[in-house]
């Protein structure tokens, strides 16, 4: 690829060289402002031709050109001029402000440009520094911290790891609650899909890998700038699909200019920033079921509890045959050869991972054509060995002038991306379960450690003496994969293949009226191929999944938008328009099981198979109006309308009604105040809503799944070679009505001190009510879920933003930039008998809507307590369990922050980006289980005693029985961290995951260009940068920033989830 | 210009058509409705799930309960000390049962057909409702299955009703012609064993088992139970099994869980005990803790079958209620070493060994002594094949004489006793309170410790 890479390089040089020396003469001079300052940076242009500069430090500029060429000088803010080339070689140039342009435009919803002053709603921009500064992967990964409103959760430090964004919180209980993602005026698609189809009661995003999320085949570099448009007024006009916000993305076009090609390289390195405690003190091994106290017990025993003696009681017995250890079985000291028991780091597994990003692009015009095209490659190698993720990405945008008052705007893009995945989660094949849970004495390296041991198969296999497979070389002899099997002999691997192309015209009937439409099409294939060898110990006759998911986006939309002053104080913008949308998209499983060649994933292994296919297809047809009255350029309201048609409701009520009503005072007009140079105040309200769920009007049949016990597999049919049909367990409604949203928002926006320091505050309140739920149904109504419209879910909240320019001298600058959200999520009301919805999670621990409770509130087991609150002791000594489950915690925080500093002095610019998080709870159900099987920290206290403070049960008298935690004379199954069964008390483990980190540093050096002087090199910068470099919390898992159920409505749940990364590395750019 | 309004006019027109068919994009091309559904696309799916319920989930439960197993690891444990949350054994109900499981497909097939075609659903119904019942008392069924005719909260029947409800399907599942096998399925069993079975005799059998139930609240159960037995199976091969096969998500489930979850549950050290000798203990564990996944063992194979109910269990049915009806120990011993024998041929036992088995069999003292040797190989013969009624048994007759675990947590059970039933499924109580709580009520509570209606405390 590298090769490939230089030799369009080299074609490019060329091509800019040729153009260098088609010179006629050189003319040369100085542009400058009305008070005669320079105008550095002025666009210096032959018209007609790809020939330009731009001025210099000191306003000056040279150029060659012909007599007879126009030079066409332009500057943002300042009048373009024109003037013809005569005899004299100097022109010297004097622009004057102009007033109307100064302010700039912002794009809004349907791509329809308004000035910031009109707006009646808080919209918040991202520019293309800020999002390719830290080099995340996803796109979506790196708007964390850096607006106002909006919450990113990246769901691992997993390689191409899904992202979950949230705009103002939830508002839907069963919708998906993601932003909708406009590029270039057409929304694209950001699924995310979770692994394993054939789990279809136990929810598979809680034991697969994390998958991606769509945005993610969009290449940062691509990206000029992102919008986000969060309430209701500001996305009327897509109706429905964007009742969570919308992210709308602009990408980088060609300017009318001089060829300019740039060619970025990045490399960094990253590793695991946090897991949690292990100890290393005591062995594998059991209470003495006879009471006389600790008993190693090793892995032949496919025992799989640390409740052993010291392992300094322990020394080898020294047998080489032994496949666990290469020294041998553990006996006690002094009975075997006297080397003394080892005990291992498991976070050893973990490697430097790293990545390695390409992006070249060339952008240039005439005053007819601007273009741009770019490619990228990215390859990034996982903390896990074997781990990997590639995108490849191809992008071209062109506009041109087809007429005079016709311009056409196409662009195709083409991205390939997806790598080798690895398992994580609630699965006895992730990595992370058999990471954690491995006994301190074992060694699963083998005497190696990171990719040494996963590509030394000595570390997982084992021979067995007359057997031609090896044995699992693991601490619970094959119970639980060895990780080093997991990433070696699994394969978990996605091929995306995705193809965006778009074609939109603009007509400007006259200079008031302009016509616009485009189609897009978004095509994916994601082609899966999950791999279970023989001997894992999920599959242990090896297991096959071919699984293809292909999805096809249709947009289309026409608007017509007028813009005329209707007298000297009243001017209006209205438009017209509509669009549509076709959405199909189909899986197709097959799902192979028993192979005779291990490690060959194929459908050609396998000795049975069955296969499964879903479609879903929707469409929707929205028209839509809006206007913006203006009076005096002071005073603005903006109405707006939108009627969506949609295929999911039912057929004769399929209509839903978005609208809006919003104004906005530009007070600072009529204050005249040297100190606010700006001040507005805005407010809105508008209803919006949300369609119902493909095919939720309909009770169908569907393929027999025979399950009814959550501990084993499901049969699903065809199976014993007969198809089979039940009456599905969710039943259809065909009474639905879409879920209705209503917002009001107020803000104020404040400019002081020569716009030095900038103020903007936000509060909304939202509700949304008739959530379309596919509730529990009672089970003895012959259905497990009916869909309803139930609920009220509720968002209030603060977003602030303040940005300031604390010093600014001639070398050195300072500026800040804090957002702060805040804000309460609470459902409301649910169903009249319904205590709760899972939103996901298992079913001992989920994240649920809870009437009264915050949105996700973490559900589990908690300990019986008294009506004061304090814990009830049972006659043991020991906390009591309390009979049914309940709310254990609340995972909205109580605020997040984001503080960007961006120091520059002269061309060094050093830019930190903080990021607190305060409040809200995350379930380590990590925690618990490492509890249960003795290897956490926490089991050191094994050999201590407490008194666990609350009253005691029986007598209604405080606590004060002194108990140990664990009793060494009776079974192990009595002790603190196990009586109450696996995973122990979910409440002891849910933590309070607020978090102080430096999310962001990049300190990038730009060469002065005289040094560049003479070389065909127009520029060069050099960053280094670091991501995730400090973290401080007290959450004992891994990195607070982390989301077991990836993309979806369930928060606040770790439950061995993978680990996150700090990361750090260099870039280079050069412009040519 | 015209470019303009002619690409216009097309988009526009693109949107009205397309406004029309809107709603026929609302078909899902991949699961089939109501109207294209036909007996036949049922039967197979009911009764695999109607067999599994009965081995997997509550089954292996069950199993722990009365000892048949013990729990090694995780939550078996927790079962093995009474600590079966209401959140444990909702599976079974919300997914074997009611919800998306056999009952529902039971109730489907017998509103949808007529006659013939039906009968058989109303056998597996009642065995279905006799496994739920057993479980857990009062239950719903004459409101249940109708959440689509919008009876969505339904109401609990008592479980009195309920076994009179069970009797009176058997006994149209007979008049309606259910020895013709229509809908018959024996999974990846052979078409001549399916041939064999002989449907009639398995609804008396059923009767049996489920007038049986009743000795403890009912005089007159243990002759109607006899009387039922007699018109009952006469041979294994006429009994109903289910055969499960490769690949391990089709497997036995004793086989399935071994593999899915090993080293969590083993052979109990009880039944061991019990069986010292028995030539049938090899067959069950080949080291004294596995019960499954190891060559030799005959229920913990893949393709091991579950019987809907078998000739053994009809033969011990017979024993108990000639005991318990005043007839001869010696029509007693008679009916007690056919059970055994039946069993013990069936999984393999040499026919010598199991001779001298059967020969050394005696009933003699009260007649609780003789009950006691009926249930106590009784639970010996249902080992691996039908544990949820050994524990039925064990409620009923207080045999085997089990100690309660020393290790039991008192949280949903106080008096740390062998569990007399299980909570309702934490479903229940949040779908459907008023109804669950009339039912707790009703009942005098819901805890492991309480009793239900059919099984008082001894």
């Amino acid at each position: 690829m590298k090769t490939k890479f230089s030799g369009i390089l080299t074609l490019l040089l060329a091509l800019v060289v040729q153009l260098t020396f088609a010179q006629e003469k050189t003319i040369s001079g100085a542009v400058s402002d009305e008070s005669g300052l320079p105008l550095p940076g002025t666009t210096v242009l032959v018209k007609g031709t790809s020939s330009g500069t731009s001025t210099d430090f000191d306003g000056n500029y040279s150029i060659e050109a012909e007599i007879g060429d126009t030079l066409v000088f332009s500057f943002v803010g300042y009048s373009t001029q024109e003037i013809v080339v005569g005899a004299s070689n100097t022109v010297n140039v004097t622009l004057t402000e102009d007033a109307e342009s100064l302010e700039e435009v912002v794009i809004t919803a349907q791509g329809i440009k308004a000035k910031p002053r009109a707006l009646s709603y808080s919209i918040q921009s991202v520019d293309s520094g800020d999002i390719t500064k830290a080099q995340e992967t996803n796109v979506v990964s790196a708007l964390s911290a850096k607006a106002a409103g909006v919450q990113v959760t990246t769901s691992s430090g997993s390689v191409g790891a899904s992202a979950n964004i949230r705009i103002r919180g939830n508002t839907s209980i069963t919708r998906s609650n993601s932003p909708l993602f406009v590029v270039d005026g057409v929304p694209i698609n950001n699924d995310s899909y979770s692994e394993d189809p054939t789990q279809t009661n136990n929810n598979s995003s809680l034991g697969g890998t994390d998958f991606s999320n769509r945005a993610i085949d969009m290449n940062s570099s691509d990206i000029e700038s992102v919008n986000i448009l969060k309430g209701i007024a500001a996305t009327t006009l897509y109706g429905i699909r964007a009742n969570n916000g919308v992210v709308l993305i602009t990408t980088k076009k060609g300017k009318q200019g001089k060829t300019r090609v740039t060619l970025r390289t990045s490399a960094s390195f990253s590793e695991i920033n946090k897991g949690p405690d292990l100890q290393r003190t005591y062995a594998q091994g059991r209470h003495n079921p006879d009471g006389s106290g600790l008993q190693y017990r090793g892995p032949e025993t496919f025992e799989g509890d640390s409740w052993g003696p010291l392992i300094s009681d322990l020394e080898y017995d020294g047998d080489t045959s032994y496949p666990f250890h290469r020294n041998g079985a553990l006996v006690p000291a002094g009975t075997g050869n006297g080397i003394a028991a080892q005990s291992y780091d498991n976070y050893n597994f973990f490697k430097t991972g790293d990545v390695f990003d390409v992006n070249l692009s060339a952008s240039g015009g005439t005053d007819k054509v601007n273009y741009r095209a770019s490619m990228g490659k990215l390859v990034q190698n996982g903390v896990a060995p074997n781990e990997e993720f590639i995108r490849k990405t191809f992008r071209i945008d062109l506009q041109a002038k087809l007429y005079e008052d016709l311009t056409l705007d196409a662009s195709a893009q083409y991205s390939n991306s997806g790598g080798v995945r690895v398992q994580r989660g609630s699965n006895i094949s992730g990595v992370m379960l058999g990471l954690l849970r491995n006994t301190p004495t074992f060694d699963m390296g083998n005497g190696k450690t990171g990719q040494a041991a996963a590509d030394d198969p000595s570390s997982y296999f084992y021979d067995i003496p007359g057997s031609e497979l090896p044995g699992h070389r693991s601490y619970r002899d094959g119970i639980y994969n060895n990780p080093y099997f997991t990433v070696s002999r699994n394969s978990n691997t996605d091929d995306v293949n995705r193809i965006i192309g778009k074609m939109g015209l603009t007509y400007n009937l006259n200079d008031w009226i302009t016509l616009k439409t485009s189609a897009s099409i978004d095509n994916w294939t994601d082609t899966r191929k999950i791999g279970f060898d023989i001997i894992d110990a999920s599959f242990g006759n090896g297991r096959v999944i071919n699984d293809v998911i292909q999805n096809q986006d249709v947009n289309w939309n026409a608007l017509v938008t007028a813009t005329k002053d209707l007298n000297e104080n009243l001017g209006l913008t209205a438009t017209i328009g509509y669009d549509g949308f076709y959405t199909k998209n189909n899986r197709q499983t097959v799902i192979g099981d028993g192979m005779t060649i291990p490690g060959f994933f194929n459908l050609s292994n396998v000795s049975t198979t069955q296969a499964q296919e879903l479609t879903n297809r929707k469409k929707l047809i929205g028209a839509f109006v809006t206007a913006t009255l203006s009076y005096n350029n002071m005073l603005f309201i903006t109405p707006s309308f939108r009627n969506d048609w949609t295929s999911t409701l039912p057929v004769d009520e399929n209509t839903f009604q978005t609208y809006s009503i919003g104004g906005s005072f530009i007070f600072s007009e009529i204050l005249d105040s040297n100190f606010i140079n700006y001040g507005k105040l805005r407010g809105s309200w508008g209803k919006s809503g949300n369609d119902a769920p493909v095919y939720g009007t309909l009770t169908n049949f569907g393929g027999t799944v025979a399950s009814g016990d959550g501990f084993i597999q499901s049969v699903t049919f065809p199976a014993y070679g007969a198809t089979s049909f039940e009456r599905s367990g969710r039943a259809g409604n065909p009474d639905l009505v879409p879920e209705t949203t209503k917002e009001f928002e107020v803000g104020i926006q404040l400019s002081m001190l020569d716009n030095r320091l900038k103020f903007d505050a936000t509060y909304y309140d939202r509700e949304t009510t008739d959530q379309i739920v596919p509730i529990d149904a009672t089970p003895s109504s012959g259905f497990v879920e009916v869909f309803s419209n139930i609920g009220r879910v509720s968002n209030k909240g603060v977003e602030l933003t303040l940005g300031g320019t604390p010093v600014r001298t001639d070398d050195f600058n300072w500026d800040i930039d804090v957002n702060f959200t805040t804000y309460e999520n609470v459902v409301e009301e649910l169903a009249e008998g319904l205590e709760s919805y899972v939103l996901n999670g298992f079913s001992g621990t989920s994240s649920r809507a809870v009437e009264g409770e915050s949105y996700g509130a973490i559900y589990g087991a908690r300990y019986a307590r008294n009506d004061e609150g304090t814990m009830l002791i049972d006659d043991a000594g020991y906390p009591l369990l309390a009979t049914t489950d309940g709310v254990i915690g609340d995972p909205i925080p109580d605020f997040l922050m984001g503080i960007n500093n961006t120091f520059s002095y002269k061309n060094l610019s050093l830019s930190v980006l903080l990021d607190i998080r305060e409040g809200g709870d995350i379930w380590c159900g990590t925690c618990g289980i490492l509890d249960y099987f003795g290897v956490s920290s926490e089991t050191l206290l094994r050999d201590q005693t407490t008194t666990f403070p609350g009253i005691v049960q029986s007598t209604g008298a405080p606590n004060n029985q002194v108990v140990p935690y664990s009793d060494p004379t009776i079974s192990e199954s009595n002790n603190y961290w196990r009586r109450y069964g696996f995973g122990d008390v979910d409440e002891g483990n849910v933590y309070d995951a607020s978090w102080f980190r430096l999310r962001e540093v990049t300190l990038t050096y730009t060469l002065p260009s005289r040094l560049l002087k003479g070389t065909f090199i127009e520029g060069i910068s050099v960053s280094a940068y670091g991501r995730n470099l400090y973290l401080s919390t007290d959450y004992p898992g891994v990195d607070p920033e982390t989301n077991l159920t990836g993309d979806s409505n369930g928060i606040g749940l770790d439950y061995f989830n993978n680990p996150n990364t700090r990361s750090y590395g260099f870039d280079v750019k050069l412009n040519f | 210009m015209k470019t303009i309004k002619y690409i216009l006019s097309i988009v526009l027109l693109g949107a009205v058509v397309s406004s029309c068919t809107i709603t026929d994009v609302n078909v899902d091309p991949d699961n089939p409705s109501a109207d294209k559904i036909n007996a036949g696309a049922v039967y197979p799916g009911m009764i695999t799930q109607t067999h599994r319920n009965s081995v997997a989930l509550v089954g292996r439960i069950a199993g722990i309960i009365t000892q048949q197993f013990d729990g090694l690891d995780a939550q078996q444990i927790a079962y093995g000390q009474y600590n079966i949350g209401e959140s444990d054994i909702d599976d079974l109900w919300d997914f074997g049962l009611y919800g998306a499981g056999a009952s529902k497909d039971c109730f489907v097939l017998i509103e949808n057909t007529e006659g013939e075609v039906g009968a058989l659903a109303k056998l597996y119904m009642a065995a279905n409702m006799g496994i739920t019942t057993s479980c857990w008392g009062d239950v719903p069924y004459s409101e249940a299955f109708r959440g689509d005719a919008g009876i969505l909260k339904p109401t609990y029947d008592t479980q009195q009703s309920v076994y009179n409800e069970i009797q009176l399907l058997l006994s149209q599942s007979i008049s309606d012609g259910v020895a013709s096998g229509i809908g018959a399925f024996n999974g990846a069993g052979t078409a001549d064993a399916l041939d064999k079975i002989d449907w009639e005799k398995t609804a008396h059998a059923l009767k049996a088992r489920y007038y049986m139930h009743l000795t403890s609240v009912d005089p007159s159960a243990a002759q109607s139970a006899l009387t039922e037995a007699l018109q009952a199976l006469s041979s294994t091969s006429e009994q109903p099994d289910f055969v499960y096969s490769t690949p391990a998500q089709n497997a036995n489930p004793f086989y399935l869980f071994d593999n899915d979850r090993p080293g969590t549950l083993g052979i109990g050290a009880t039944i061991q005990t019990m069986m010292a000798g028995d030539p049938r203990l090899p067959l069950y564990t080949s080291d004294g803790e596995d019960f499954a996944g190891t060559p030799g063992l005959f229920w913990g194979q893949a393709n091991s079958p579950t019987p809907l109910i078998s000739y053994w269990e009809v033969k011990f049915i017979e024993a108990e209620a000639i005991v318990r009806t005043g007839g001869t120990d010696a029509d007693a011993l008679e009916a007690l070493k056919d059970a055994v024998e039946a069993n013990m041929l069936y999984i393999g036992v040499d026919a010598a060994d199991a001779t001298a088995y059967v020969d050394a069999l005696a009933l003699s003292g009260t007649e609780a002594n003789k009950i006691e040797t009926i249930i106590n190989e009784k639970y010996k013969a249902l080992y691996g094949n039908a544990p949820i009624e050994s524990w039925v048994d064990y409620r009923r007759t207080g045999f085997p004489d089990l100690v309660d675990n020393p290790d039991a947590v008192g949280s949903v059970n106080p008096s740390k006793i062998i569990p007399r039933r299980f909570l309702y499924p934490i479903t229940e109580r949040t779908t459907n309170e008023a109804n669950y709580n009339a039912a707790i009520s009703a009942q005098g509570g819901h805890l492991l410790d309480d009793d239900m209606w059919a099984f008082p405390k001894n």
